[in-house]
């Protein structure tokens, strides 16, 4: 998995929409870099989150 | 290589839905108060866009987008991208219209009202500008017109081709004249009304956008659009 510091902030995209925690795990897949962001709080107080996503990456072999 | 007008839109979303864009915005919320409400440029375009909400706050936050697309760097290109997502139902009108009047090709219209809306926002005098939209997209879109009006007459006083293959609106230099007989014309028959009637019914503008740049709701501008033009049927009809 690539460091987050060798994403540029432009190789990262928006998924449209704003998410709850507990819904990353739904969104999420193999094989790209996230950075999520805090994006306020529904009108019940929930945290609210953006996600950015970068484009798939290439498998990296396990380190024997 | 052609870009279809969707096509450019496209690539301005793309473009502003980076973390990088993300981050020229959040830098633009810390110093323009009215953008401070929006966590996001979806959420600003979203509320830029609906039919409802006051049009004095949009125009107060076309303003801000305006003041920080006037900054150097990342900041200023991020104010100018939103400014043009905002104004770009105004934009596609003006390209439709432009492409009816034959001004040019589909290639050269949306370039030419890309960098004149480009120069027009970036060269906006917020002290002497009321209505930022309004002002915007009438400039350009008069911009466009007399520029390709003097290029007609241009081509006019060298062109060796006949008379029939010239263009039906050619006379361009006689265009300003006719527009001000038309609006002293219409002024003696609907008054006051008479530039809202001409923005309509002449140069394509709708009831809602010509209402912005008078100062008129929708509604008002709607009502006093039909009232105007119930008046000249009524004095057509006499005359008949």
């Amino acid at each position: 998995m690539n460091s987050i510091a060798d994403l540029s902030p432009t190789d990262l995209k928006r998924i449209p929409g704003l998410y709850r925690r507990w819904e990353l795990t739904e969104v999420f897949e193999a094989h790209r870099n996230y950075q999520i962001e805090d994006a306020g709080a529904h009108a019940d107080g929930t945290p609210l989150l953006a996600i950015f996503v970068s484009d798939p990456v290439p498998d990296t072999p396990e380190a024997t | 290589m052609s870009f279809a007008w969707h096509e450019i839109r496209d690539q301005i979303m793309h473009s502003a839905s980076t973390l990088n864009f993300q981050r020229s915005f959040d830098a633009i919320r810390r110093d323009q108060g009215p953008v401070v409400p929006f966590r996001d440029p979806a959420a600003l375009l979203d509320a830029l866009h609906q039919k409802a909400g006051s049009p004095d706050q949009k125009n107060l936050i076309l303003a801000a987008l305006a003041r920080a697309a006037h900054s150097d760097g990342h900041k200023g290109d991020c104010a100018l991208t939103l400014m043009l997502l905002a104004l770009w139902p105004g934009l596609d009108a003006i390209r439709r219209r432009c492409i009816w009047r034959k001004v040019g090709t589909s290639d050269e219209i949306a370039a030419d009202i890309l960098s004149r809306t480009t120069e027009a926002i970036r060269g906006l005098d917020l002290q002497r500008v009321n209505w930022i939209a309004a002002t915007i997209l009438r400039n350009v879109e008069r911009d466009i017109l007399r520029a390709h009006q003097r290029e007609a007459g241009r081509q006019n006083l060298r062109s060796e081709t006949e008379p029939d293959e010239v263009a039906a609106d050619d006379g361009s230099a006689d265009a300003a004249v006719t527009e001000a007989q038309l609006l002293r014309d219409l002024r003696l028959l609907v008054g006051a009304d008479a530039i809202l009637v001409i923005r309509v019914a002449v140069e394509g503008f709708s009831q809602a956008e010509a209402g912005i740049e008078l100062g008129l709701s929708e509604a008002a501008a709607r009502k006093r659009y039909q009232r105007a033009t119930q008046r000249l049927r009524d004095a057509l009809q006499k005359i008949h």
